[in-house]
């Protein structure tokens, strides 16, 4: 809401409710919050001065919407035009017309009608300037984004060229291989990693969460506790042998049947597998080559 | 110059296509996502004409989202009659063959329909394929997807842990334990297809297979692949048998009827096996021990009882600990162990049962999580670790 309508709707709040058949009614104006509101009687009609420096406001208001709207300013067309004398002197005194005898002619009783109009139209413009500005504003957003992709592009592409290891494979390049297109609808940075899903998904896959981070984090972890592990496995392990053996040994069993004798071998067969796995699984971990330097 | 590029390739029947749809967006979301990757990519999708029937929106859906979706033509025939999962990654290598995508520029990433990546995937791969210096790669997996803190969810715990083990034994000359995956696995282009997967009839074990022929055929080039591949366990103990028996079937079909297994590379294998087919007897004589009275047994099994039992929990508890960063329901120490026991008995039942039981090609198991298991709140910054 600019000054001038804020002005215009108080004077019109004050304005007579018991106006003359020819005046428009006042309700079917365009309301404005706090006149409407206004919970006063209306007390008289405003003077000539009030009403000349409303119809500048306003007429300043058009003036400044056409130098926004760049389009010249037509002298003429927008002026009130001078209003028509009172035909009857006998209107003088007529409650809720103007007073007659005024040198330059009374207004026009149909200006308010003319300015609300005009208002009208100002108003429809602003709002069509500002759905204007908003989509010119999605499209300064579309751009930025796109200058913003352009530059990591450009990036992307240095870094290939400069990655190590590509140049160095012998080999005639692969036959042109069409990179894949970005699927339609797609929304989001490529490297916000909150970005919204491909394909929409309403909640965020549990993919998004797979991040090399957590995956540092996990291996970090293991490989630190690595050592640990190994001496408590061992340790664990001599001691549950050892109160076996220790159980078996004073159980006082006697030998059972020949035959029987063979089972420890079945007992026995996964051993050395246990023992090259528990070998292995320390070496790689302990070697450390799992870690991936974290993501840009 | 040109960068390398990474075909990430899903093979799958397709019947679970809710889970692939979100295996490919992982790999479109944080390729778009991860900064500075050494790799331009592709992603392929290859199902079979009964997958791509379950739900033609999605696969279409997918591939407005930029995924090469390929359906396997029925008519489509191996040289040597391959059948399943082999069948389908061998169209896909004489595909890239067509279309002069087989070259030293470009790489294949194999995941399953449930494998999805993050950007420490992404990362890893890129690492990889930068220094460019092993021909095969691959890394830990883990299985934080649809957790629920099953039986079979538990068990899953210990692979993670193993995976370590699986990782020291791959990069060593003979792979002395038979570590392979066959899902998270990157393989230049060229490598893989020399090497095909076409074999004669149904293999279990597919990727066990490739990685004979790869070593074979070029010695030990295999590399450690960093970052974690995201997967979900079976969602059910019989899931997990079925699961269990066709590694079981890969491992015996490579014994007894492949002539491309080295001997030496055999006993490995024949050795890996014997130690999973010795669980159920160890616990028998276990039982036996204690019941019967045979102290004198006990003290020649209790010196490395001890070993092999701090092995197997400390599995569990590091596999959790690699997992916990990652899981919304945190589960409580009792439940873990009384789950752990259940599943690892599932394990030990799982060699015996492949042994009287026949390979199924039914043997995939479902991978959309069913519709009784709440879906769990996607993993945040926030989650209590």
């Amino acid at each position: 809401m600019t000054e001038a309508n804020a002005t215009f709707g108080d004077q019109r709040a004050r304005a007579p409710s018991g106006a003359g058949p020819s005046e428009p009614s006042r309700d079917a104006l365009p309301s404005d919050g706090p006149a409407r509101n206004d919970p006063r009687p209306t007390a008289r009609w405003p003077t000539r001065a009030e009403r000349e420096l409303e119809y500048r406001t306003v007429l300043a208001e058009l003036d400044a919407i056409h130098r926004i709207l760049g389009v010249p300013a037509e002298p003429g067309a927008l002026v009130p035009r001078a209003p028509a004398r009172a035909s009857s002197p006998a209107a003088e005194g007529v409650e809720g017309l103007p007073p007659l005898g005024d040198a330059r002619g009374a207004p026009s009783p149909y200006l308010d009608d003319r300015l609300a109009s005009a208002r009208e139209a100002a108003a429809g413009i602003s709002t069509e300037f500002e759905a204007i500005q908003r989509r010119t504003q999605g499209l300064g957003d579309s751009v930025a984004t796109l200058r913003a992709e352009l530059d990591r592009a450009a990036e992307e592409l240095s870094f290939l060229r400069a990655g190590p290891g590509v140049d160095s494979r012998s080999g005639s390049g692969p036959a042109a291989v069409p990179p894949n297109s970005l699927p339609k609808g797609r929304t989001g940075s490529p490297t916000t990693p909150g970005a919204i899903p491909v394909g929409g998904e309403p909640t965020p896959p549990a993919y998004a969460a797979f991040t090399v981070a957590r995956y540092n984090e996990t291996v970090g972890e293991a490989r630190d506790r690595r050592p640990r592990l190994f001496g408590t496995t061992l340790l664990l392990a001599a001691a549950i042998s050892a109160v076996l053996v220790t159980l078996a040994f004073f159980a006082h069993e006697a030998m059972p049947v020949w035959w029987l004798a063979g089972l420890p071998l079945v007992w026995m067969i996964p051993v050395p597998f246990f023992v090259v796995s528990f070998v292995g699984t320390h070496r790689i971990l302990s070697a450390g080559p799992l870690d991936l330097p974290e993501a840009a | 110059m040109s960068a390398p590029t990474v075909i990430f390739q899903v093979t799958a029947i397709g019947t679970s296509p809710r889970a692939l749809a979100t295996t490919v967006r992982s790999v479109l979301y944080w390729v778009r996502n991860t900064p500075k990757l050494r790799f331009r990519y592709l992603v392929w999708l290859l199902i079979e004409p009964d997958g791509y029937a379950t739900d033609p929106d999605l696969y279409e859906g997918l591939r407005t989202e930029g995924v090469t979706v390929t359906v396997i033509p029925r008519a489509y025939r191996t040289k040597l009659g391959t059948s399943g999962k082999a069948r389908a990654l061998q169209f896909a290598s004489e595909e890239r063959i067509r279309l002069r995508l087989s070259d030293p520029l470009i790489w294949v990433y194999h995941q399953d329909e449930e494998t999805c990546v993050g950007q420490d995937t992404l990362e890893g791969i890129s690492d990889f394929v930068a220094r460019g210096d092993r021909l095969v790669g691959t890394g830990v997996i883990l299985y934080p997807l649809d957790w629920a803190g099953s039986p079979s969810h538990v068990q899953e715990l210990t692979r993670s842990y193993d995976d370590f083990r699986v990782l020291d034994s791959m990069t060593a000359a003979g792979n002395p334990t038979s570590g392979f995956h066959g899902s998270h696995f990157l393989t230049r282009a060229d490598v893989e297809d020399s090497i095909g997967w076409d074999a004669r009839g149904y293999v279990p074990g597919e990727d066990l297979l490739f990685e004979i022929r790869v070593r074979r055929e070029f010695g030990s080039v295999f590399g450690l692949l960093k970052g974690f591949a995201y997967e979900k366990g079976a969602f059910s103990m019989r899931d997990q048998l079925r699961q269990r028996r066709r590694w079981v079937h890969g491992v015996l079909h490579a014994l007894r009827r492949s002539d491309e297994v080295p001997l030496r590379r055999k006993a490995t294998l024949a050795y890996s096996a014997l130690s999973w087919f010795s669980a159920l007897p160890s616990v028998a004589v276990l039982v036996a021990s204690v019941a019967f009275h045979y102290g004198p047994l006990l003290i020649v099994t209790g010196v490395f009882t001890g070993f092999i039992w701090t092995s197997m929990v400390f599995a569990y508890v590091e596999g959790y600990r690699l997992h916990r960063r990652y899981l919304y329901h945190p589960a409580s120490w009792p439940r873990l162990a009384l789950h752990g026991v259940l599943g690892a008995l599932v394990d030990v039942l799982a060699p015996w049962y492949a042994l009287v039981t026949r390979p199924s090609k039914g043997d995939f198991i479902p991978k959309d999580r069913p519709a009784e298991i709440p879906h769990p709140r996607p993993v945040g910054p926030t989650v209590p670790v």
